[in-house]
């Protein structure tokens, strides 16, 4: 059976709006719009290529590469024969989960954490966790 | 479906697939949903699900890590794709596989891919999609795309001095391939090791510099033709969209997950396949097989090359492809009736998403395109001198006496502007 006229336009409002609702969403973050931009919707591929390698030390020892990306839910898509991993998206996304990671689940592994990276093939650089002057929590 | 269909019954899933009606969305809207659902099925993307770890959606914290919850969203996933593939539920199926695709997303915080998104946006919007006024939403998602990715880029450094690129394609040369269908990752890749070596592609050499701003200039001037209305416009959309995406696809030695599929599938949505082809001076045996492979009667046959070589042989040579918008002749012709058969989009999708696809076959069939669509001509609006073109293709023994009453107005006709010239 057709649904009424008036069903048939509000489905059709409803659908537009939540269409372009989702446009003017990632439009905002594109732009970097305050209070409604996310990063996962600001369209940035290829934005970098970065080889990075992930050094975890437990109380116990450190963690083997494979270990270090189950920790932290790497994909390690890209391995190269060294062990360095390679990141074709931003690398903060990377870093950002293994903060979350120390943060919570992690919090009273006593982990220090080690990335060193390389990013657009520039000189080395180090991110540690906790940060330097920081005890591990 | 036509009642005319001569699949068995037992088949009815062959003309369901073939089928691109829908009481709400556009034609090229429904095949590129079925494009979108054939490549996601064919490059393996269900068994691509992440696992849960760190999601982004505390909703999917309590989901088990392992593989049941893949496994359960995978099947939704498939269904969802067949659904759209067979023209069942179509908008309701490309929010399903949207869906499914974005929980993916949102399971893995290190596993977050920009395809994947895109793919998913493009599902979501055509599944919202549907009366004539909401038709412009997924061209908008594409446009967004190209205007995020083109902006992203120029604000970055390294992008503008060419640094991101040159570093690249030495990474690229050094790695091999990326990941394609078929497990062909870390394979040689001949274009970057070609292109790496080139003199001039240091990090701040001339061409690494050029081909930054290419990409730059380029995904803006994309993000402006998907948006602007006009012949030239629209045009240079399929055009710069097909290019950059080959492109891609040659440098990196794959499809970069579902982007490259995506980036051509949405090209439809610049310039839409003809409806309708009336193609004369084709062989008339072609319709036996446009009985099977085009159930929906998108190209119909004129005169017959047999008959037409009674009456004139320059006739004879002369292939003629007739749209709504003009006259399309040479191997143009046949370029425009073959697109206008979703049989040949899926053939094409199942060519460069399966394991066998290699950068040369990409290579060869862009190629092959451009070479046939470059070799004609087009009149527009010169439709208007032919007989209006029949709903379905002429059974085979009505082509001959159709074909026969054609051909002696059109001989007629061209004789009169022969003479006239």
């Amino acid at each position: 059976m057709r649904p009424p006229r008036w069903a048939e336009r509000a489905g059709r409002a409803a659908r537009a709006a939540l269409g372009a609702g989702l446009l003017l969403w990632q439009g905002a973050s594109v732009l970097g719009v305050p209070g409604l931009s996310t990063p996962l919707l600001a369209w940035g591929p290829l934005h970098e290529q970065v080889r990075y390698r992930v050094e975890v030390e437990l109380p116990g020892g450190r963690l083997t590469p494979d270990a270090v990306a189950q920790r932290y839910g790497l994909s390690r898509r890209f391995t190269d024969a060294r062990g360095e991993d390679w990141e074709l998206n931003r690398l903060s996304d990377v870093l950002e989960g293994i903060a979350l990671y120390e943060r919570t689940r992690g919090a009273g592994d006593g982990a220090r954490v080690r990335v060193r990276f390389r990013r657009n093939g520039g000189a080395e650089e180090l991110w540690q966790w906790p940060a330097p002057g920081e005890d591990a929590r | 479906m036509s009642p005319r269909s001569p699949w068995p019954a037992a088949l009815w899933v062959v003309p369901r697939l073939l089928s691109l009606r829908h009481p709400a969305l556009a034609p090229h809207g429904v095949l590129l949903a079925k494009l979108l659902a054939a490549a996601w099925v064919l490059t393996g993307h269900a068994s691509l699900l992440p696992r849960v770890h760190l999601p982004r959606l505390a909703l999917l914290e309590g989901l088990p890590p392992g593989g049941a919850w893949r496994l359960g969203v995978a099947a939704v996933g498939l269904l969802c794709a067949l659904a759209v593939l067979v023209s069942r539920h179509t908008r309701l199926a490309c929010l399903g596989l949207a869906a499914v695709q974005g929980v993916g997303l949102l399971a893995a915080r290190g596993d977050f891919q920009h395809n994947r998104l895109f793919c998913a946006l493009l599902l979501a919007l055509l599944g919202l999609s549907g009366a004539r006024s909401q038709a412009w939403l997924p061209r908008a998602q594409v446009a967004l795309l190209y205007l995020g990715a083109g902006l992203d880029k120029l604000g970055d450094a390294d992008w503008r001095g060419g640094r991101m690129l040159s570093s690249l394609l030495a990474e690229l040369a050094r790695y091999g391939r990326l990941w394609a269908p078929g497990g062909q990752q870390g394979a040689p890749n001949t274009v970057a090791a070609l292109l790496s070596a080139a003199d001039g592609f240091g990090p701040h050499g001339w061409l690494g510099l050029l081909l930054s701003w290419g990409v730059i200039t380029g995904e803006l001037l994309l993000a402006a033709a998907f948006l602007l209305p006009g012949r030239a416009a629209r045009w240079g959309a399929l055009g710069g969209s097909l290019a950059l995406q080959v492109g891609v696809y040659l440098v990196m030695g794959g499809p970069m997950g579902m982007f490259v599929y995506a980036g051509l599938a949405a090209a439809l949505l610049a310039v839409p396949p003809a409806p309708h082809v009336r193609l004369l001076g084709a062989p008339a045996r072609l319709g036996a097989w446009l009985r099977w492979l085009d159930v929906e009667g998108r190209v119909s046959l004129g005169p017959g090359a047999r008959v037409q070589a009674r009456a004139e042989a320059r006739v004879e040579a002369r292939v003629e492809a007739h749209t709504a918008a003009g006259v399309h002749t040479g191997a143009r012709a046949w370029l425009v009736a073959a697109l206008a058969l979703p049989a040949v989009h899926l053939l094409l999708a199942v060519a460069v998403c399966g394991p066998w696809v290699r950068p040369s076959l990409v290579l060869a069939l862009a190629l092959g395109g451009a070479a046939l669509g470059l070799c004609g001509r087009t009149r527009l609006h010169a439709a208007a001198r032919l007989p209006p073109a029949p709903a379905r293709p002429p059974a085979p023994a009505q082509v001959g006496q159709e074909g026969a009453e054609l051909d002696a107005q059109r001989v007629q006709a061209l004789v009169a502007a022969g003479d006239a010239e």
